[in-house]
C-alpha cells in the first residue's frame, strides 16, 4: 500500500509535468486543440494499476498542474476537471465491461476517453459557463479531433505497455 | 495492434459526428429578419426579403452602411480602420452575425420573431465569458 502511493504520486508529478509542458511550450495545431499527452499516464495507471487509481491520478494531475499554470478555481480549471472526470468514468466503465474489455485495445479505450473528455467540457462549458445553444455547433469538430488525439494517445500507450517489464501482471483490478 | 472493435468504436464515433452535423444543417433556415444593435441596444429590425440600402451616422461622423440584395445582407461600407465588418461580405442564416468592434455595431440574422433582444436582458446574446 505504502509502495503503491509512493509510485502513483510519481505517476502524478509525471502526467503534471506532460500537462504544464504542453500548455506551456508546444504550439497548438489548432488553436485551442492539444492532444493531451497526459492522458497517457492516465490510461498507463488504468491497465496498470485499476479503474480506482486513473480516476485518483487524473483528478490529482487536474489539481496540480492548475497549480502551476495559475489557472486553479477558474473556468478552464473547472471544465478541464469535468473533462477528466468524464473521460476518466468512460474509460473505466469500458474497461471495466467484459463485453468491451475482450475485444478493444488500448487504442479503443483511448479513443472513447478522447471523445468523452471533449463532450465533457463542452457540457461543462454550456451549463456554468457560456449559457449559449450555439456552442454545440462545435460538437461534431470536437469529436473528430477527440478521435484523432485518442489514436495518437493510444498507440504511444500500446508502446509503452509493450516496451515495460512484463514481470508483474499486467492484468489490472476493475475497481 | 488495431483491431476491428476499435475500428467499429471510431466509426461509431464519427457516425455520431457526422449525424450531429447533418441535424444542424438540416436545422439552420435562412433567417427571416435582421436586427441592427449599437452599444447594445436594438436600433433596427427589417424584413430580408427586400433589397434596400441602409445607411447607420454614429457620433463623430462615425457610420455603417448596409446591403440587403436577395435574402441576405452584407455591410458594404463602414468608418472603421481595418474593415473586417465589409470582409465578412455575406450572411443569409439565423444565427449569424457580423460585429463591428469600433462603431459597436451588431448585425444579427434571426429566423423567427424574437420580442426582446437588448442585451443586458437577454442570455440570448450575451454569450461571452471570462
Amino acid at each position: 500500500m505504502d509502495q503503491q502511493i509512493k509510485i502513483l504520486s510519481l505517476y502524478v508529478a509525471i502526467a503534471s509535468v506532460f500537462q504544464v509542458t504542453e500548455t506551456l511550450i508546444i504550439p497548438p495545431l489548432i488553436p485551442g486543440f492539444k492532444i493531451g499527452f497526459a492522458n497517457i499516464v492516465t490510461l498507463l495507471v488504468l491497465y496498470k494499476f485499476s479503474f480506482k487509481d486513473a480516476l485518483i491520478v487524473g483528478v490529482l494531475r487536474v489539481f496540480t498542474s492548475s497549480l502551476v499554470l495559475g489557472t486553479f478555481l477558474s473556468p478552464a480549471f473547472f471544465i478541464s476537471l469535468m473533462g477528466t472526470l468524464i473521460s476518466c468514468l468512460a474509460m473505466g466503465s469500458v474497461f471495466c465491461v467484459k463485453f468491451f474489455r475482450l475485444r478493444l485495445t488500448v487504442v479503443g479505450v483511448s479513443v472513447v476517453g478522447g471523445v468523452f473528455h471533449n463532450i465533457g467540457q463542452l457540457v461543462t462549458s454550456y451549463y456554468f459557463f457560456i449559457k449559449h445553444s450555439s456552442i454545440w455547433l462545435f460538437l461534431p469538430l470536437l469529436i473528430i479531433l477527440g478521435i484523432i488525439s485518442g489514436i495518437f494517445i493510444g498507440v504511444i500507450t500500446d508502446g509503452l505497455l509493450k516496451r515495460m517489464d512484463s514481470n508483474e501482471e499486467t492484468d489490472s483490478a476493475c475497481i | 495492434m488495431l483491431k476491428r472493435w476499435d475500428l467499429l468504436v471510431i466509426l461509431f464515433f464519427l457516425l455520431i459526428s457526422g449525424v450531429f452535423w447533418i441535424f444542424m444543417r438540416a436545422t439552420n433556415k435562412s433567417g427571416e429578419y435582421f436586427v441592427v444593435f449599437h452599444k447594445g441596444k436594438e436600433i433596427d429590425r427589417k424584413a430580408l426579403d427586400k433589397d434596400n440600402l441602409l445607411k447607420y451616422n454614429f457620433s463623430k461622423g462615425n457610420y455603417v452602411e448596409i446591403k440587403i440584395e436577395n435574402n441576405a445582407v452584407r455591410v458594404t461600407r463602414s468608418s472603421c480602420p481595418h474593415k473586417f465588418c465589409v470582409k465578412e461580405s455575406w450572411i443569409k442564416l439565423g444565427g449569424q452575425r457580423i460585429i463591428c468592434v469600433p462603431n459597436e455595431f451588431v448585425l444579427g440574422i434571426y429566423p423567427k420573431f424574437v420580442a426582446n433582444l437588448g442585451i443586458e436582458d437577454s442570455k440570448e446574446i450575451d454569450g461571452v465569458s471570462g
